[in-house]
């Protein structure tokens, strides 16, 4: 991989914020969906923490698209014949808009100051993209696209009337000193809210009156910005896309002027919004007042509700990061093994069919018929003999098999770990029955598609692999995942409570909901009467306490917890009340439970049934 | 040896400097028993002595401490978080007003202090007018070990420290810079690192002489410590602060222009004291965070282990940008 020396750390490396475009472009997969987001529309694109919004936002800017290698790429850079202006957000950068005025101004000024940052970021942003337009920001472009010319008086032109319209004076003629001067407003905007911290009420409207930053507003700017561009370079109607990358760290005042100009704006400007699902804002876009889906704005989430839908993009990472390592093309099952809950080919072969009273599930359903009595009957309720599953025919009772075999799987495994006399220790318990989510297909449905967690997992298997082994076990499979789960927790553990749950004594925080869904699930399945269909989602009814509901808010912005919506249409959510959701499969070799949906319960009746965990972490450890 | 700027002067200092005449000693008064050992054990002569009250979990050695502080002739302050600075400068000023002699000399006993009242003790001075250089002695007493809870108390905050040290940034699009300091707080670190997902993460891995504290330190940070490149891994002796500002002081300037430097000081206080005055130092590109349960945590009584470490900065007003 990367010189060792200076290796980032797998945080670094695998967050798409940090790297350059052209560095995003390297490893780039475009999901199904990235065709929809290039669509010359308002977009408002929705995930958790690490699905690759910032991934694909950062794909439209022309450095990306000028070094992608990609075997589709070429049709990308012809289809997407706009210009973009990537305006990036982080935690810091919110915070220190939050903390302008030392926390002593009055809303009214701390909005107006914080305002005044954003458009300076958003203008800055804007001319990063013109500088790549005229070729001023990279000196190589392996496939350059939508490149002008412009002479130094056109230039000069250009950087003078932005000046005039946004009030700066730069050192020179030039965009970059236009930039620069761009950021000089930051500090002085800093500075003045710094002042009028100190100077307090008296005098400050005036003050404010007299300060031309603080009037200007991000999207008339950035238009009139486009505007003279466009003239300059003879694209009188150039499109540009403006890519807003975590809206949900921008000031509320922001989100809610974005969500509102998705209903329509300059005809020479498209929106393409970065969100989390759950986003208070999100009822703008339901109102009346709001914009539609499909009419205004094309919206995609990027998680998967069913696990086989993420399979094939896996797919294509997997195949990305090895070409990436130089190493062979090798298949997901021969690298990783089969999952324990798939059926090899191997157990067809000899037989043609893996059910035999020999084969690995044959055994599996005899001796869970011998063992568990609930089980047994079920079999015998549905006129299904364990020792003669290979003469069921095809039908209903074929299609129970197959439905219930993981489930039996699951069952099976964690009753005989219960069991069992040896005492483990620590971590080395919860690998050890980690190996269970072992295998291809398992290990891709637990990282949901979600590129980062995929990376995450996938770049240490392979640093494991090196060039000399082909194969990678079990264990370590197991100990990845029992490591990305327990990095997870630490995230989930870290991100402060709701400022109304501050002040109230609770028995039930985040990690401990998520223990009790967890628990009751696993407890459904391995150790109450075998059902088979067990639950495996929740809906969140008009029971479920409010505390509940805040914290339940956090769980799916970071992707604890994955939105199964009743309407495909629907993935921007104001509220959680009514929804449906299952735990990330991320959390499935933690809670030991099935990787798939199951049916629906209601979340206050899952609450009454377990005890509040006061562990509040993830039962990584011995039970 | 120094570090020099026209505002701060850092310098290193020994038990052996402390104990001079001061015009202002400022302690805490919480449940830890430790925050009595400094005015216990050390001749810190000043004209006036202030104990700032924590107004929650007045538990444990609180009574006890507040006896023995009060018999040293210690003000008793009770001051909300928020109100540090304002009651600190106004010491300060009264302190300069009501004598002759100018006011020269602070110090600051931060062994039970909490961060966010560190950071207020820094708007304090820096606020107070004072129109000459006022040089500032922390002090930290190193606890005994006691093993890291088990009790888990969910975040309350997660952000600045304190709004003066939120820092700013002229090119918002570059991602933060992380400097960790460590704790034995599991993945508390991790989890800072996976919830602000910077563009970079320097680690500074404390050592002292209480050996206890390294084994538990590292089980804790597993996995961050896994997953750190070596370069990136720094160590610093807690009993040598000054020597920590130093490297933290340059890893800071290195990053500075690049990224957005973000400092979280989890484990022994000194070295958020530290991070406060390479903060003021590189003013406001620097900001310093805290991730903290606040005062729902559990309060753990901590014993002073005997041994001291200092460290003292000289401040010359307009100490923060205008």
């Amino acid at each position: 991989m990367s010189n060792p020396i200076h290796a980032p750390s797998i945080f670094e490396s695998n967050n798409a914020r940090t790297l350059r475009p052209n560095q995003v472009a390297r490893t780039f997969i475009p999901p199904a969906k990235f065709s929809v987001l290039t669509r010359r529309r308002n977009t408002v694109i929705v995930g958790p923490r690490g699905s690759g919004k910032t991934t694909m936002l950062k794909m439209l800017q022309q450095p990306a698209l000028e070094s992608w290698e990609h075997t589709s790429a070429e049709e990308y850079r012809q289809k997407i014949d706009y210009s973009t202006a990537f305006i990036a957000a982080d935690l810091s950068w919110g915070a220190q808009l939050e903390a302008l005025g030392d926390g002593r101004l009055d809303a009214d000024t701390h909005r107006r100051v914080g305002s005044a940052a954003f458009t300076a970021h958003v203008l800055r942003a804007l001319l990063n993209g013109m500088m790549h337009r005229v070729g001023q920001s990279e000196n190589h472009a392996a496939h350059p696209i939508r490149r002008v010319s412009i002479t130094n008086d056109q230039e000069g032109g250009i950087v003078r009337e932005l000046a005039s319209a946004w009030s700066l004076k730069p050192s020179i003629a030039s965009l970059s000193a236009l930039r620069r001067s761009l950021s000089h407003r930051l500090v002085s905007i800093r500075e003045f809210a710094s002042r009028e911290a100190v100077l307090g009420d008296s005098g400050r409207a005036n003050r404010v009156a007299a300060e031309p930053s603080l009037h200007l507003h991000f999207l008339q700017a950035a238009s009139q910005g486009i505007e003279v561009f466009n003239d300059a370079v003879g694209e009188p109607d150039g499109k540009w896309a403006l890519l807003f990358d975590e809206l949900e760290i921008a000031p509320v005042w922001i989100r809610e002027e974005l969500i509102r100009s998705l209903r329509g704006t300059d005809d020479n400007i498209m929106l393409k919004l970065a969100l989390s699902p759950y986003s208070f804002e999100a009822g703008l876009l339901e109102s009346t007042l709001g914009a539609a889906v499909g009419n205004d704005f094309d919206q995609i989430s990027l998680w998967y509700a069913d696990k086989n839908e993420g399979y094939a993009f896996c797919e294509q990472l997997w195949y990305g990061m090895l070409e990436e390592r130089g190493l062979p093309a090798l298949q997901p099952k021969d690298v990783l093994g089969q999952s324990y809950f798939d059926t090899a080919p191997v157990e067809w072969a000899a037989t043609g069919t893996a059910y035999g009273p020999g084969s690995r599930l044959g055994k599996l359903f005899i001796g869970m018929a011998e063992k568990d009595s609930t089980f047994h009957s079920h079999l015998e309720a549905k006129g299904i003999d364990p020792h003669a599953l290979h003469l069921v025919a095809p039908g209903d009772r074929a299609a129970e098999i197959r439905k219930i075999a993981p489930l039996v799987a699951v069952r099976d495994y964690y009753r005989a770990w219960a069991s069992e006399s040896k005492i483990r220790v620590g971590h080395k318990r919860s690998r050890k029955q980690a190996t269970l989510y072992a295998g291809a297909s398992s290990l891709f449905a637990i990282t949901e598609g979600n590129p980062r967690w995929f990376i995450g997992i996938v770049d240490v298997l392979l640093d494991w692999m090196g060039k000399d082994k082909d194969r990678i076990p079990g264990t370590v499979q197991a100990d990845e995942l029992v490591k990305s789960a327990q990095r997870f927790s630490a995230l989930l553990r870290t991100i402060p409570l709701p400022a109304e749950l501050r002040t109230g004594k609770s028995e039930r925080w985040l990690l401990s909901i998520l223990n009790s869904i967890g628990t009751y699930f696993h407890r459904k399945v391995v150790l109450d009467d075998f059902v088979p269909e067990p639950p495996g989602s929740f809906t969140v009814d008009a029971n479920t306490p409010d505390s509940v509901i805040q914290l339940l808010n956090q769980a799916i912005n970071s992707g604890a917890i994955v939105y199964l919506p009743d309407d495909g249409a629907q993935v921007l959510l104001a509220s959680l009340k009514g929804k449906t959701f299952r735990l990330s499969y991320l959390l499935a070799p933690i809670h030991k439970t099935p990787i798939r949906r199951g049916v629906s319960v209601s979340l206050s009746s899952i609450l009454r049934n377990t005890r509040p965990d006061t562990q509040h972490q993830l039962p990584l450890g011995d039970d | 040896m120094t570090s020099s700027y026209p505002r701060l002067r850092v310098l290193p200092i020994t038990k052996n400097d402390l104990g001079a005449e001061y015009d202002l000693v400022v302690v805490a008064l919480g449940f830890e028993c430790r925050a009595r050992f400094c005015a216990e054990s050390l001749s810190l002569n000043s004209r006036k002595r202030v104990a700032l009250v924590f107004p929650d979990r007045q538990v444990h050695s609180f009574e006890e401490n507040k006896a023995i502080l009060v018999d040293r002739g210690y003000d008793l302050v009770h001051v909300e978080d928020i109100e540090v600075a304002t009651i600190v400068a106004g010491l300060i000023r009264d302190i300069e007003l009501s004598e002759e002699r100018p006011f020269r000399r602070v110090a600051l006993d931060v062994s039970s202090l909490s961060r966010v009242r560190m950071a207020g003790l820094f708007s304090g001075i820096s606020s107070s007018g004072i129109e000459d250089s006022v040089a500032v002695d922390f002090i930290y007493a190193i606890a005994e070990f006691t093993p890291p809870t088990e009790v888990y108390t969910p975040n309350a905050h997660v952000g600045p420290v304190s709004p003066r040290f939120a820092g700013w940034s002229e090119e918002p699009e570059q991602p933060p810079a992380l400097i960790l300091g460590l704790g034995y707080e599991q993945d508390r670190a991790l989890g800072a690192v996976e919830h602000l997902q910077p563009g970079s993460v320097w680690t500074f891995v404390p050592t002292s002489s209480i050996p206890e504290y390294s084994p538990a330190l590292r089980t804790a940070n597993s996995i961050l410590l896994e997953a750190i490149p070596p370069n990136r891994l720094l160590s610093y002796v807690v009993e040598r602060p000054f020597d920590c500002f130093v490297e933290l002081e340059s890893i800071v300037h290195g990053i500075l222009g690049q990224n957005m430097p973000v400092l979280i000081p989890f484990g022994p206080k000194i070295f958020a004291i530290n991070c406060l005055l390479v903060a003021a130092l590189h003013t406001p590109h620097v900001a310093v965070w805290r991730v903290s349960p606040g005062v729902a945590e559990e309060p753990v009584n901590r014993f002073a282990s005997g041994e001291i470490s200092c460290i003292r900065a000289v401040f010359t007003p307009p100490i923060f940008e205008a």
